[in-house]
């Protein structure tokens, strides 16, 4: 089935971005590497999609010992970094782990943290999936969910977020991060670095079974 | 599909200008491929995981399945047509044949392009070939002499 066509148009410029992008039914591009895959997945049907992929948002800067990273860097930029693999090497390795070379030459450091989640159900049309049709059940719960969530899950949806960028963020994280997991409705949150027996208690915990 | 939807879009092509026009939310795969007639460039799984699709943008390898073609306007792309002539394969295209590096054929024009980025990203070993081909898929299951032709062009 073919998806509904949508119209293209390009940001001149970040305000214009949000200008365009404040329309209903409009959807950012850059990389392009999710959103065409939802799109013909049949899981999103944009009427308009604005191209943000030439905006200056692509930097990767290193001062005084905090690297930040531009929202359209493109993640095999970052990857090969000299300031990032000399001294992030997790965020490198993380990122290496993702996809292929072809896709992490399109995709961008934004884009992957704002990918939708890669649940099956929730990318095939006709499957249960109350993330993309309300109401309609969850299919993970009780179906293929060997990737599906241990921990923040619900019984309206077990997805997971795809993101190992994200996985290695989250390694720079403090108890401040935590509090606010926690304050989102995260029954637990185990601090890194990770204690490997604290860890198979908690889960042990979770699915109510002795460690 | 309306005229109001439709844009057009400035490729240089293996070289050669380009201006098509087309709807919007064409790839550049379907540009490629039904607005052009260059049919080298192949579609498989049509989701960006079988490398089929692989050509160069600016000299690095995308997947033209997942590039929506009006991102690209303005830009080189390079296509297997651009590679090596019937006269004078490039020497990737001959190790291919040297090492029996396909069956089918289908995935090889994807192949040759991710092949030809990689060598560019200088792989150390094969397992760095290895795993610099796994977003190109083969599924006569040429891959160990498809990682044979690189290795041997890249001098390992």
């Amino acid at each position: 089935m073919k998806s509904p066509s949508f119209q293209y148009s390009r940001a001149a410029d970040v305000s214009d971005a949000f200008i365009q992008c404040s329309r209903p039914g409009t959807a950012f591009v850059a990389g392009g590497t999710d959103l065409l895959q939802l799109w013909k997945a049949g899981a999103i049907a944009p009427e308009g999609v604005v191209d943000i992929s030439r905006l200056p948002l692509d930097a990767i800067e290193f001062t005084d010992g905090q690297l930040r990273l531009g929202a359209l860097a493109r993640l095999s930029d970052v990857a090969t970094h000299p300031d990032v693999t000399r001294d992030h090497p997790l965020i490198a390795k993380a990122i290496l782990a993702s996809a292929s070379g072809q896709i992490r030459n399109m995709a961008t450091v934004g884009g992957n943290l704002l990918q939708r989640t890669r649940c099956p159900y929730f990318r095939t049309e006709g499957l249960a999936c109350n993330k993309r049709t309300p109401g309609s059940g969850c299919g993970a719960l009780s179906g293929e969910n060997r990737q599906a969530a241990l921990f923040g899950a619900s019984t309206s949806c077990v997805a997971t977020h795809a993101s190992d960028l994200a996985v290695a963020l989250t390694a720079f994280a403090n108890k401040s991060h935590a509090r606010s997991a926690l304050s989102e409705g995260f029954q637990i949150h185990v601090p890194k670095p990770v204690d490997q027996a604290e860890l198979v208690a908690v889960v042990a915990g979770v699915v109510g079974r002795s460690a | 599909m309306s005229p109001r939807s439709s844009i057009n879009v400035s490729l240089k092509i293996n070289g050669r200008d380009h201006d098509v026009t087309s709807p919007g939310c064409d790839t550049l795969l379907d540009i490629l491929r039904d607005k052009l007639g260059m049919t080298g460039t192949k579609k498989g799984c049509d989701m960006g995981a079988c490398g089929a699709c692989t050509v160069l943008a600016g000299g690095r390898r995308i997947k033209s399945c997942l590039a929506l073609a009006a991102s690209y306007d303005g830009r080189s792309i390079t296509t297997i047509e651009g590679i090596g002539t019937l006269d004078k394969l490039h020497r990737l295209q001959a190790a291919f044949i040297r090492h029996d590096a396909l069956q089918c054929g289908y995935c090889t024009p994807g192949q040759i392009l991710s092949g030809l980025a990689l060598l560019d990203e200088k792989p150390g070993d094969l397992a760095a070939i290895r795993e610099g081909m796994s977003g190109n898929l083969c599924r006569c299951g040429a891959h160990p002499n498809i990682v044979a032709a690189i290795a041997e062009v890249a001098g390992l």
